[in-house]
């Protein structure tokens, strides 16, 4: 007997389940989103802090699909600054600090105006099965509901243990019960499941730190937006502050070592290189003489601040020891431990790229629980995962982002085809093409895909369009419009360090010298603009750069282009699911275990297999041409 | 990747003194190519583009030297088949050109030029397999015969693979992934401790490995040589038993053997298998002062082949003294690899004294003879010890490129490098050099096979301590 009927269910409303929650509303259907505790939706587990390297990447790619995540972070930012600005734009990277608080409360709000969509607080144990096909859930008091899609975004929750020391408690997080029952079921289901560690820093009240010991970080002077229905957000400056340790805090880290959970064996799973607790960064780099830490604020309405840089599992008394023994934090107290805790996840080499388990028709998993780390990856997948269900359950084929055009494609790609064995994080150097996978492009990438999935209107679809063809007709136009020589243009450029013109030179030309920036030539290039008609607004500074971008690495992005092409057509043929791989001659052992291992599911993912030569991969595809697939398509059944 | 790539061989034996060379090239790019290289006689273009070629149709022009426009290399007539009317499936040409190794290599080289890789064995026969053409039982076979007429440079190759060339290959790539691993971490990692990176020594590490690079791609020709086949001349005065050893070494009766002093007339050159190895073996006319206009043009042609040999068999008649004319070709063969071998000792002359010849020091000269299979053993051994590929031992320590493939991956490698050297110097953002050196390593990775990023990410958090 059902309590209510949906088409689709997610479990946990983390980073990954909004979003999930939100693609399925916004694209028509009856969703039901289930969270564990109601007041902590959208929970900073960990820093509070969203963007950064790669990350803001993946957070531009949701404002894309008109996610949640960038309109929440810009609304309850409490600092902004863009990472490398003085290295190349496709490692520029947005990282707003945000109110903790805030961000949960907005999060909510927003879940809660979703059409068609409704959220309930309960811990889901069961998950019914028909004929191995999602029929519904039950909740820990007997309620059950049906839903014909099911996404699990559970998190650490899946029987979570976190580790203070000797000391150790069942829990999804601090302060919050873990998932017992639901990862019980999930292990008799067959999926192949592991257990990983990850583990977050001490909260320190900010009053007892004299900050005046500490150096201080800023807001960049201009505001910068995740999300284009942002704008006109005023600037935000709450500080962060540096510090570092010293010789004395890595004594006192190193001489307790026996009692972190993390080295006295206490914790079997595996923890990611990608954020260390400081016993690794002691043990694994000794003759560093000190490390950098950051105190972030967690929100407005606190002195509740993030020490970023010392998440650790040692006994509370050795934490505050260490902590005290900073400079500045003499008198530091703590409100709550650092802590590591440990949970179950399953290996995404059981996922489809539309984060389908291969095994059940109808459930997908996102999130922490495909083994990745961090906010922005989690709510990429939820995304993807949300869309998807939606997908599978009007009986339209699902959708794939190829890594060539985003990094949430890069992101599934890499979990699916080669698995993982540690919390996987996002990296720019994941991306072969990170030229192509900007910040300020990522509405050009994504626009298309995201209006005919409905999931954004009319007016944001003419938005993109329109900044991708008029970028393109004025970067051939400035092409054949010259500056000639004068004295006072000539002095303009020596004031930016760039050499003087003699003979007349095009806009084109002039832009792709690298010190000359669009934003100091503005109103020359802007009244071009205008002599050839283009409206271009001389403060619409993400589209100027947008547009510089593409001339300056014009020569660069065509060869990424052709590449792309190639890797995108090789990523267009499937291997059948049932090919045999024994059945080929004339390829190397190791690639034929290696392919049998990873069983990818196209060309192109074979080719990213490691151990995989470029002459098996031309030998697969002559077999998997002649196997009959010619041209096959992308598709899960 | 290359399953793209167009390719081009000689579909006919290149070493054969043949009438007719004919060229194969199949992919996308085969009317463009053959377009660019082909002239009517007055110079103008014989196609005007794909579309405007009439397939399976032989045309009649000149092709052109892709250095020199204005320069003919040979007269030659072209046909095209459009894909998918063709062996392969694809779009393909063939160029009938005039035959032997030297011509049909120059058209061959023009068509490289403009754009073909030289195909690897049986690939022609993979592409017609891929396209539905034949099917895989036929492929494998065709792919069989390729593979087992070289076994032992199989043999070579793999061991070539799997550790010299590996070894080098990777010992760039080491080098070139630490030095991208420290560029990476300080764009993913903006407000970690790491050192800016050092532009100048990155491009220190470019140039040394662009120059290993680059040896390696020297070393193609003498890995061409070693699948190909060394050249093997056999030359000696006339009567010595040149054609007989050449007949005896064949295993046939392929040159008139008479006891006419000056019956070889020209060069005659045949394939010859020893233990596996490939050769090309040629028999030349016996070098004396002569009259005979014929038989002078085919001694000139000795002399050419003798300095362009691999390796030179000179050989001495033991049935009578040694001679000026014997003594002016040990000058001759001075400075080429060479074997004397002392023929005819079962007539063995009074007047024969082997002091008499003018010897290297350490240089032994083996005796046989053809007419009694005396010692024919020992020379085809000396033969193999010579060309420095005795099972176990020559070359092997040292890394050969003997893939055209391998050949083609070095070459895009050093473009890269190149533009990694420009990017540097017009002082772009070191993420647009991430890409020039990503181009090489995906380039190497075409030999070695490996994926980069991992490398990569392995090495930034070894090397880095980074994380919040």
């Amino acid at each position: 007997m059902y309590l209510g009927k949906y088409d689709a269910a997610v479990i946990g409303l983390g980073h990954a389940g909004c979003e999930a929650f939100y693609a399925l509303s916004k694209m028509g259907l009856k969703t039901l989103g289930v969270t564990i505790n109601i007041d902590n939706i959208a929970q900073m587990s960990c820093n509070p802090a969203i963007g950064g390297l790669a990350k803001s990447q993946i957070v531009f790619e949701i404002e894309a699909f008109g996610g949640a995540m960038p309109l929440i972070a810009d609304k309850t930012a409490i600092q902004t600054k863009t990472l490398n600005l003085r290295k190349g734009p496709a490692v520029w990277s947005l990282r707003t600090q945000n109110d903790k608080w805030r961000y949960k409360n907005e999060m909510r709000l927003f879940l809660e105006k979703c059409p068609n969509a409704e959220i309930k607080q309960g811990i889901v144990e069961n998950i019914i099965f028909e004929n191995g096909e999602i029929k519904g859930i039950s909740f820990h008091n007997g309620a059950s509901y049906e839903c014909k899609a099911l996404i699990i975004t559970t998190g650490t929750f899946l029987n979570g243990l976190i580790h203070i020391g000797d000391k150790s408690y069942e829990g999804g997080r601090l302060g919050d019960p873990a998932c017992v029952k639901l990862a019980q079921q999930l292990k008799t289901l067959g999926l192949k499941m592991g257990r990983l560690k990850t583990g977050t820093p001490p909260r320190i009240d900010k009053r007892t730190v004299d900050l005046s010991k500490l150096i201080e970080e800023r807001s960049d002077e201009t505001r910068r937006y995740f999300s284009r229905r942002s704008s006109g957000l005023s600037r935000v400056d709450m500080p962060c502050h540096l510090v570092r340790t010293n010789e004395n805090t890595h004594k006192i880290i190193t001489d307790n070592l026996k009692y972190s959970a993390l080295y006295s064996g206490k914790i079997s799973g595996t923890g990611t290189r990608y954020c260390p607790s400081i016993e690794d960064k002691l043990v694994k780099f000794k003759d560093k003489e000190s490390h950098r830490l950051f105190l972030e604020p967690e929100g407005t309405d606190t002195y509740e601040t993030y020490l970023q840089g010392f998440s650790m599992s040692l006994p509370e008394e050795i934490q505050l020891a260490a902590l005290r023994s900073l400079p500045g934090f003499e008198k530091a107290e703590m409100m709550r431990p650092a802590y590591a805790i440990e949970y179950d996840y399953v290996h995404p080499s059981e996922l489809y790229a539309s984060l389908m388990t291969k095994k059940y028709k109808g459930l997908f998993l996102a999130g922490q629980i495909n083994g990745t780390s961090g906010y922005e990856e989690a709510a990429g997948q939820g995304l993807i995962a949300g869309i998807n269900a939606g997908l599978h359950i009007t009986g339209r084929p699902p959708f794939i982002l190829s890594r060539t055009e985003s990094y949430i494609g890069i992101l599934i790609d890499d979990l699916v085809t080669k698995d993982t064995d540690e919390p996987y994080r996002m990296f720019t150097s994941r991306a072969e093409f990170r030229l192509n996978l900007r910040e300020d492009n990522a509405d050009v990438r994504l626009y298309k895909y995201a209006y005919d999935l409905g999931l954004i209107d009319k007016t944001a679809f003419d938005a993109a369009f329109e900044k991708e063809k008029i970028s393109a007709e004025l970067v051939n136009k400035i092409k054949n419009h010259y500056i000639s020589p004068s004295f006072e243009f000539n002095e303009k450029l020596a004031g930016v360090n760039s050499c003087p013109i003699t003979v007349k030179t095009d806009y084109f030309k002039l832009l792709k010298r690298p010190e000359i920036n669009i934003l100091d030539f503005i109103d020359e290039y802007c009244s071009l603009f205008g002599e050839l008609g283009y409206d271009v607004k001389k403060n619409d500074v993400e589209f100027l750069n947008y547009f510089q971008t593409i001339v300056k690495y014009d020569g660069y992005i065509k060869k990424q282009q052709y590449l792309i092409d190639q890797v995108k057509k090789y990523d267009m043929m499937r291997i059948p699911d049932d090919f045999n791989y024994d059945a080929m001659v004339n390829i190397s052992t190791e690639g034929r275990q290696k392919l049998k291992q990873h069983i990818p599911p196209t060309i192109g993912a074979a080719s990213r297999i490691s151990g995989v030569s470029m002459a098996d991969v031309m030998t697969l595809f002559m077999y998997v041409s002649l196997a009959g697939k010619k041209n096959p398509k992308y598709d899960e059944k | 990747m290359l399953l793209d790539e167009t390719i081009a061989a000689p579909a006919t034996p290149l070493n054969a003194s043949a009438a007719i060379g004919i060229i194969r090239i199949t992919g996308d790019k085969s009317a463009d190519i053959i377009s660019s290289i082909t002239v009517n006689k007055d110079a103008s273009p014989l196609f005007s583009g794909r579309a405007s070629i009439k397939p399976r149709y032989m045309h009649h022009g000149f092709i052109i030297d892709p250095s020199d426009g204005s320069k003919f290399i040979d007269e030659a007539m072209v046909c095209f088949y459009k894909s998918p009317f063709s062996y392969t499936g694809e779009d393909m040409a063939e160029i009938f050109c005039h035959g032997g190794s030297y011509n049909t290599s120059r058209v061959l080289g023009a068509v490289l030029a403009r754009g073909a890789r030289a195909a690897e064995a049986g690939e022609f026969t993979k592409r017609a397999c891929v396209n539905g053409k034949i099917d895989l039982c036929q492929a494998e076979a065709v792919c069989d015969i390729i593979n087992s007429k070289t076994s032992v440079f199989h043999q070579i190759a793999v061991s070539q693979i799997k550790g010299s060339l590996s070894r080098e290959i990777n010992s760039v790539k080491n080098e070139l992934v630490a030095a991208l691993a420290d560029i990476e971490a300080n764009l993913d990692f903006p407000e970690e401790d790491i050192e800016p990176v050092n532009i100048a020594a990155v491009r220190e590490t470019l140039i040394r490995c662009r120059r290993k690079s680059a040896a390696l791609l020297a070393s193609y020709e003498y890995g061409r040589v070693l699948k190909d086949g060394l050249k093997i001349t056999i030359a000696g005065c006339p009567n010595v038993g040149k054609s007989s050893l050449f007949n005896l070494l064949l295993r046939e009766n392929r040159a008139i053997v008479t006891e006419i002093p000056g019956t070889t007339r020209d060069v005659i050159e045949e394939t010859l298998n020893i233990a596996g190895v490939p050769f090309t073996l040629a028999d030349t006319a016996g070098v004396r002062a002569s009259s005979d206009i014929v038989e002078k043009l085919g001694i000139e042609r000795t002399f050419e082949n003798i300095r362009e040999a691999d390796l030179c068999l000179l050989l001495i008649d033991a049935g009578r003294a040694v001679g000026d004319e014997d003594i002016a070709l040990f000058a001759e063969t001075e400075n080429i690899p060479r074997i004397v071998i002392i023929n005819k000792i079962d007539e063995r002359s009074a007047n024969f004294s082997k002091s008499c010849l003018p010897l290297a020091p350490a240089e032994n000269a083996i005796e046989i003879s053809v007419k009694e299979n005396e010692n024919i053993e020992e020379l085809k051994n000396l033969i193999i010890k010579k060309s420095g590929l005795a099972a176990g031992t020559g070359h092997s320590d040292r890394a050969v490129i003997t893939s055209s493939r391998h050949a083609a991956a070095l070459k895009n490698a050093l473009a890269s490098f190149d533009d990694a050297c420009a990017t540097i110097d017009s002082g772009s953002p070191v993420d647009l050099l991430t890409i020039d050196i990503r181009s090489v390593l995906s380039s190497l990775g075409e030999i070695v096979g490996e994926t980069v990023t991992d490398d990569i990410l392995h090495k930034i958090f070894e090397k880095f301590c980074i994380g919040k």
